[in-house]
């Protein structure tokens, strides 16, 4: 699985990828699904997880930090924005389900659009001032957003404090299909529901990525000074990358919350920015397969190794070190990439006035 | 005859350096205009104030008669500059022709709802950018690489392709900032032949170029910044027997304030 982040290796899967035709692609989508619909099956688990329920585990952390890796990896892996408060948004959400479920008695499929549309505005308001500025402002700000969020909550009382808000109501039940009775006890009804979300989210990802805004998403992480200046309105679309971003956390927070029945901030802890970025730079930032595979494993190997539990720390700092050998130029800022590229071109004019603007 | 870009005593400074001083500067439609000087005069400093990158410390841009004040860049590049950078700046991971669409969708309107609900505008501005993309990639010559990432391509092909961007976005003026530097004598004459070509399809080209021999065969108009400011305009002819100009380029003590 190493292997997979080395870049070559990545980059010959992909090209092979963009041979394959239209027909084979979506055959591969199908095989893709339905794989994750046969996931929760007994006899995967006990590879799987032999010490944990395998069921439970596949919705969280597992399905929960892929949707949320999805979505980061809009603003990180698209957009070359580095957001260390991405937890804010999760918050943000699995504190709507949790006022709104309980103190106004909305149903979570009422919750789960303006729980999305809430999250979506504190994005605005969140990049509005923040996004005009260089990468390592950003960076400081959105992680002292994201420590703002949890500790409002443990200090508001209408949030509940630290003790949290128990009695949140689940999702209502579809029918009388065993796969979408929500209840406490079977956790496959709420896999299928982050599943069901996740396909959404990655449609809209995909489709988002081959247009002007994905370009010009691509272009910002690339050059933003170029790409503005070729027309591309850069903090329009930075906006629009925080937003989106935003919105899929916020839908992550819905279901968690819609699923545990209490939630208390210490279930929205700085480590799990740390861990959800770290599942988009070690999985491949951009490459939303790397992605989902990097959030995975980041999710699953703790479950699967429960023995090494008190290691977890030390195993994420040794991949990290393996990462940084591999892929160095994850997470670096677009201009030095671009300053990387006219470094190998040697001995071209002078530097002059190229536009180092601080726009 | 009308000026499709003005300056008008253009002051530019960073801390105590003055870049650019008082330029007064008219470029006439469907001219190649060449703005040149020797290192540090001021040139890409003026690129940098006419595309909004910096904003002057006094003085006036008009283009086509409207003042460029406290505009943003890619809104000047939308009312129809375009430019290209001394140091490449192509969007080095993207392919040439990402980077050429790039450019096509300065002029497209489709933004997150039209992509994600697949509008019928968003379809149409998709498949005409990328005709027009590769168009421009055939137009400039490059058209054997647009599926190349741009960090791949030779040194010259980077060049051509910065050019094919900034004429992706539709521009009545185009900024060329060096393009010869790093060629051969091939290229060169083929960059000549194409900045010809440009023009002749309409545009106006304002140009900075180290190379004499390129600069005074195609130029139309010539003016000559030393230490920021301008001290020479005129034909090629002209230009080239400037007492004044011969002193800059020779490095001959002028009067350095
Ligand atoms: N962002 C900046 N910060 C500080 N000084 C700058 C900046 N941009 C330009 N300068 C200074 O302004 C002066 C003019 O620089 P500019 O790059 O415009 O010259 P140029 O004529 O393009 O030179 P060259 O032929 O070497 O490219 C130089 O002294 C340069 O150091
Ligand atoms: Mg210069």
């Amino acid at each position: 699985m190493n292997r997979l982040q080395i870049p070559d290796v990545r980059g010959s899967l992909s090209r092979s990828w963009e041979r394959l035709p239209r027909w084979g692609r979506f055959a591969v989508y199908v095989l893709l699904l339905v794989g994750a619909v046969l996931l929760p099956a007994d006899s995967i688990g006990r590879i799987m997880a032999p010490e944990s329920d395998w069921k439970s585990i596949l919705f969280f952390p597992i399905g929960v930090y892929v949707l949320l890796a999805v979505g980061l990896n809009i603003v990180v892996g698209e957009a070359g924005l580095l957001d260390l408060g991405y937890v804010a948004f999760f918050a943000i959400g699995g504190y709507a389900m949790a006022l709104l479920g309980t103190e106004q008695g909305w149903s979570f499929w009422v919750i789960l659009p303006t729980a999305i549309a809430m999250a979506a505005v504190a994005g605005v308001i969140l990049g509005a001032p923040t996004l005009r500025l260089r990468g390592d402002y950003l960076a400081i700000v959105t992680l002292g957003f994201g420590e703002i969020i949890r500790i409002t909550a443990n200090n508001s009382n209408w949030m509940g404090g630290p003790r949290g808000i128990a009695g949140i109501p689940h999702p209502p039940n579809v029918g009388h299909v065993s796969q979408l009775q929500y209840g406490v006890i079977d956790p496959k009804p709420y896999y299928y529901l982050v599943l069901a979300l996740l396909v959404i989210v990655i449609v809209v990802v995909q489709r988002l990525k081959h247009s002007r805004v994905g370009r010009a998403w691509m272009a910002i992480r690339e050059d933003e000074d170029a790409a503005e200046l070729m027309g591309v309105p850069t903090f329009k679309f930075k906006l629009w990358a925080f937003a989106i971003g935003a919105s899929i956390g916020g839908a992550g927070g819905v279901m968690f919350a819609s699923k545990v029945i209490a939630i208390t901030p210490s279930n929205f802890p700085f480590i799990l920015s740390v861990l959800i970025l770290a599942a988009v730079v070690m999985g491949g930032s951009g490459n939303i397969a790397g992605v989902i595979l990097g959030a995975f494993l980041v999710a699953w190997l703790p479950e699967r190794f429960r023995g090494f539990a008190d290691y977890r720390v030390l195993v994420f700092g040794g991949a990290l070190v393996v990462l940084m050998i591999f892929r160095p130029q994850g997470l670096l800022p677009s201009r030095q990439r671009a300053e990387e590229m006219t470094e190998g071109q040697g001995g071209m004019g002078s530097m002059g006035a190229e536009t180092a603007a601080e726009t | 005859m009308t000026a499709i870009l003005e300056l008008d005593a253009l002051t530019m400074r960073f801390g105590g350096v003055v870049a650019v001083e008082g330029l007064d500067l008219a470029i006439e439609e469907g001219q190649i205009f060449a703005l040149i000087g020797p290192n540090g005069a001021g040139k890409t400093t003026v690129f940098n104030a006419v595309t909004g990158v910096y904003e002057p410390a006094s003085g006036a841009i008009r283009f086509g008669g409207e003042p460029l004040a406290g505009r943003r860049p890619h809104a000047i590049t939308r009312l129809g500059i375009a430019r290209t950078f001394q140091n490449i700046r192509l969007f080095a991971n993207m392919s040439a022709l990402e980077n050429v669409m790039v450019g096509t969708d300065a002029r497209h309107q489709a933004s997150v709802p039209g992509a994600v609900f697949g509008s019928r505008r968003h379809r149409a501005e998709e498949r005409d950018g990328e005709e027009v993309a590769r168009e421009l990639l055939e137009f400039v010559g490059i058209s054997r690489v647009a599926s190349e990432a741009a960090k791949n391509l030779s040194y010259g092909d980077q060049r051509r392709l910065e050019i094919t961007r900034a004429l992706a976005t539709e521009p009545k003026l185009l900024l060329l900032d060096e393009p010869a530097a790093g060629m051969n004598p091939n290229e060169k004459a083929a960059l000549q032949a194409l900045i010809r070509r440009i023009r002749d399809t309409g545009k106006t080209i304002l140009l900075i170029e180290h190379d004499m021999s390129v600069v005074m065969t195609i130029s139309d108009r010539i003016a000559v910044l030393d230490f920021g400011k301008k001290i020479a305009e005129g034909l090629p002819a002209d230009v080239q027997t400037n007492q004044a100009v011969i002193e800059a380029y020779l490095g001959v003590a002028s009067d350095a304030s």
